[in-house]
């Protein structure tokens, strides 16, 4: 288990991390999620020794400083070397003999399936083949702890897919920590089942992706992740009123904000928590036998997915909360 | 004059001539030094200068910009009026007593190891490559040094490894500028080297001068073998800096 300590980061006047607390078990993947200049590359930086916090520690589980090896968002292979070259500096550094550089070489580039690219320098390279030289550059150095700043923002869809199953695969072998940050929910969903939530950096929410979908904590980390209707009104005991709902709700803060998230929360089987009646604008497929549907209440719009076919357009649905909605 | 036909023969002639090559050498040498003595200056100094945040030395950087915008006549004239056994130093520490008379001032002007053209050589080029290598770095700043840093590098290992071999096309860049001037510059060799001495522009340029026009033809092979050479030394040294590490970040 890592441990990181009260973390605050300061520059100048500028308060960059506040009192980061968190725990991150070892041999697991660890998500840190974030709108850009939540202070995630902040983070991250100080988990691999690069800069130092003004405040709290980083150590692992048996309280040591340990530095985590970074694959950069840019992945910085070094211009002027051959692929073997960049690969192999760790190595050279630490004067590791000859022999074992080159046997250690061959085998992550084996791992890597980068073995045809040994002599190429780094500007022969396509972005996928990049990073697996960056990945192969950080893995020959067995580091227990691996850290990797927006790993695949930089990759087309297909590779991106091709490169996190990749990654995974990676961890199971290497037995590695990875500790990652994005600004891409989805990625961080489908590497990690826990994922921190770093917003104006503070850690506002540390939860698996599910619970992060279904119970945000607060309207900021609501709105970052955003797919959902942000519905104004006022708000007295679990009382809520507005144009579009009024009636009970669960009230989490009193900012008077009704958080309809648009997959989960709407439906058109009954229960017991009636929500409005809306004439759909427009239905939009979504993919997954899903449709993303415009509802017109009162001349206010709320967007909600359902299964497809389940509407016709221009025609009035009476709608239900799937359970007792939230109120920021 | 009765010179009517193409003819290699003063080429080869200038060849054999044990005097000229004596003094080709001694420029060859002389150029070489100068420009790899600005080049190793400049390199520590731009390390030293790369940062624009630094209160203490971004003053020093702004300063250093202002010899390359200097004609190398003006050095040389600043120089003669400061240096010169009759110049304002001389005349400054005899006044005080450092020294009894001018005389006992050292020969630092048109003297045998030509002391008064390499101050005036790195005068101009020490702030030419400052400036030239302080901009890669500023554009590199300290992206790659981190990497180095993060993968166990220890400063000396990162400045040797990555930072230097990086920079190496732009120090190449400005030692083939240093010593393109150096090679073929008359001016400044004219006026402050040592006659004994002589540096091969000013012998071709008091060749030309004597007015014997029979050696005409022998003073524009002279030129040409001066230039020639001067692009194939280039050439080389290019060439070559493709094989140093760092060579493949592209050279000019």
């Amino acid at each position: 288990m890592y441990h990181l300590d009260n973390i605050s980061q300061q520059k100048g006047n500028t308060h960059i991390l506040h009192g980061i607390n968190l725990t991150i078990d070892e041999n697991s993947i660890f998500a840190i999620l974030g709108p850009s200049g939540s202070g995630k590359t902040t983070l991250l930086n100080i988990l691999a020794g690069i800069d130092r916090p003004t405040d709290g520690k980083f150590l692992n589980e048996a309280g040591q400083v340990e530095k985590g090896i970074m694959v950069f968002q840019d992945y910085r292979l070094f211009p002027h070397m051959t692929v073997f070259k960049n690969i192999t500096f760790g190595l050279k550094v630490k004067k590791t003999n000859s022999s074992e550089l080159k046997q250690r070489a061959k085998d992550i580039m084996e791992t890597m399936g980068i073995s045809e690219l040994i002599d190429r320098y780094p500007d022969e390279l396509s972005g996928g083949q990049q990073q697996r030289v960056a990945l192969a550059r950080a893995l020959i150095l067995n580091p227990k702890l691996l850290l990797m700043d927006e790993p695949f923002s930089s990759l087309d869809e297909a590779l991106r897919i091709e490169m996190l199953d990749f990654v995974k695969e990676l961890q199971r072998k290497f037995q590695l920590t990875i500790v990652f940050v994005t600004h891409y929910k989805t990625e961080a969903y489908m590497l990690s089942n826990k994922v921190a939530i770093l917003i104006d950096g503070q850690i506002m929410q540390v939860d698996a992706p599910k619970q992060l979908e279904s119970n945000p904590q607060n309207l900021a980390v609501a709105k970052f992740l955003g797919q959902a209707n942000f519905i104004e009104g006022s708000l007295s005991k679990d009382d809520f009123v507005s144009p579009v709902y009024s009636g009970k709700v669960r009230p989490v803060t009193d900012k008077g904000v009704l958080y309809l998230p648009f997959s989960g929360q709407l439906q058109l089987n009954k229960t017991e928590y009636p929500a409005f009646k809306g004439n759909i604008l427009e239905k939009k497929w979504m993919g997954n036998n899903l449709e993303r549907i415009t509802i017109e209440i009162d001349q206010r719009t709320v967007y909600c997915d359902l299964a497809s076919e389940s509407v016709g357009e221009n025609k009035i649905y009476q709608f239900y909360f799937s359970k007792l909605p939230v109120v920021f | 004059m009765g010179m009517e036909k193409l003819s290699l023969h003063y080429y080869t002639d200038a060849l054999n001539d044990k005097v000229f090559l004596k003094i080709f050498f001694r420029t060859f040498v002389f150029a070489l030094f100068s420009a790899g003595m600005a080049c190793f200056m400049g390199t520590v100094l731009a390390f030293l200068f790369k940062r624009n945040d630094n209160p203490f030395t971004k003053p020093f950087f702004k300063l250093a910009q202002l010899p390359v915008m200097l004609p190398h006549i003006f050095i040389v004239l600043a120089l003669i009026q400061l240096l010169s056994q009759t110049g304002l130093v001389s005349s400054l520490l005899t006044r005080i007593g450092i020294i009894h008379s001018y005389n006992s001032f050292p020969l630092l002007l048109n003297d045998q190891w030509q002391i008064g053209i390499i101050l005036t050589y790195l005068w101009k080029e020490v702030p030419f490559v400052i400036v030239s290598l302080v901009l890669v770095l500023r554009q590199m700043d300290n992206r790659y040094r981190i990497v180095a840093d993060n993968l166990g590098a220890t400063k000396w290992q990162a400045f040797w490894n990555v930072s230097l071999p990086l920079l190496m096309p732009a120090i190449v860049n400005a030692f083939i500028i240093n010593f393109s001037f150096n090679f073929g510059s008359y001016e400044v060799p004219y006026l402050l080297g040592n006659q004994t001495k002589e540096m091969l522009p000013v012998y071709i340029y008091d060749l030309y001068v004597q007015g014997d026009y029979t050696q005409l033809p022998m003073i524009m092979s002279l030129n040409l073998i001066l230039s020639v050479f001067s692009i194939i030394f280039a050439g080389s040294v290019l060439w070559l800096s493709k094989h140093l590490p760092g060579g493949h970040t592209g050279g000019i």
